[in-house]
């Protein structure tokens, strides 16, 4: 029993966020990007391809991630986050994601 | 060939370089209104240099702009607290499982 009230007291219920979430605000916060034109915008576009924005645009989109979602992203990862699916991914997958 | 590698490191370092300079950037100006308008400022000197084609001429640009960011730091940058570089890091580390706290 002093189990179960020690898992009740640390831990919280659900780290992370939930992918619907997740993609919702992914979704927003490339859309608020002025090149992007949100007619375009799918749950599946890739940013360099279908979006046709610029690598410098990719970083600023990965930089708008990082502070809405409080996250850490090392150089290596951001490199990867040129999608909207595989953005969504990471983002609910991260336990630390708020 | 190698001359595409070498375009993709290139490419590599220039994005690098430009999330580090945003990030520093909005350490030296903390509000979000005026760093707009650093970052715009910051991804207009970017543009001007957007077609260059050979790669020597890339790589001085490249070499110039990271001294220039060396001076530009910020001497304490601001992280993510639970990151490596932030301020929590291994501050509280998960307890054994064999621990049982009573309140």
């Amino acid at each position: 029993w002093g189990l179960l009230w020690r898992r009740w007291m640390s831990a919280p219920a659900q780290d992370g966020i939930s992918e619907k979430e997740a993609l919702d605000r992914v979704m927003m916060i490339v859309k608020a990007h002025p090149k992007v034109n949100p007619a375009k915008l799918t749950q599946s576009s890739h940013f360099m391809n279908d979006l046709g924005l610029d690598s410098l645009d990719v970083v600023e989109i990965v930089m708008g991630f990082e502070e809405e979602f409080v996250l850490y992203i090392p150089d290596e990862v951001a490199d990867k986050l040129v999608s909207v699916p595989a953005a969504v991914d990471f983002v609910a997958k991260h336990p630390k994601a708020k | 060939a190698s001359l595409a590698a070498r375009r993709d490191a290139q490419r590599r370092r220039v994005c690098r370089l430009y999330r580090k300079a945003l990030h520093h950037t909005l350490d030296w100006v903390i509000f979000r209104e005026p760093f707009y308008k650093e970052a715009s400022k910051l991804r207009a000197r970017f543009d001007v240099n957007k077609d260059v084609v050979d790669v020597d001429a890339i790589e001085r640009l490249i070499v110039k702009g990271e001294a220039e960011f060396k001076k530009f730091q910020h001497p304490e940058p601001y992280a993510v607290p639970w990151s490596p570089e932030g301020v929590t890091y291994a501050r509280n580390p998960p307890l054994p499982a064999e621990v049982c706290i009573f309140y």
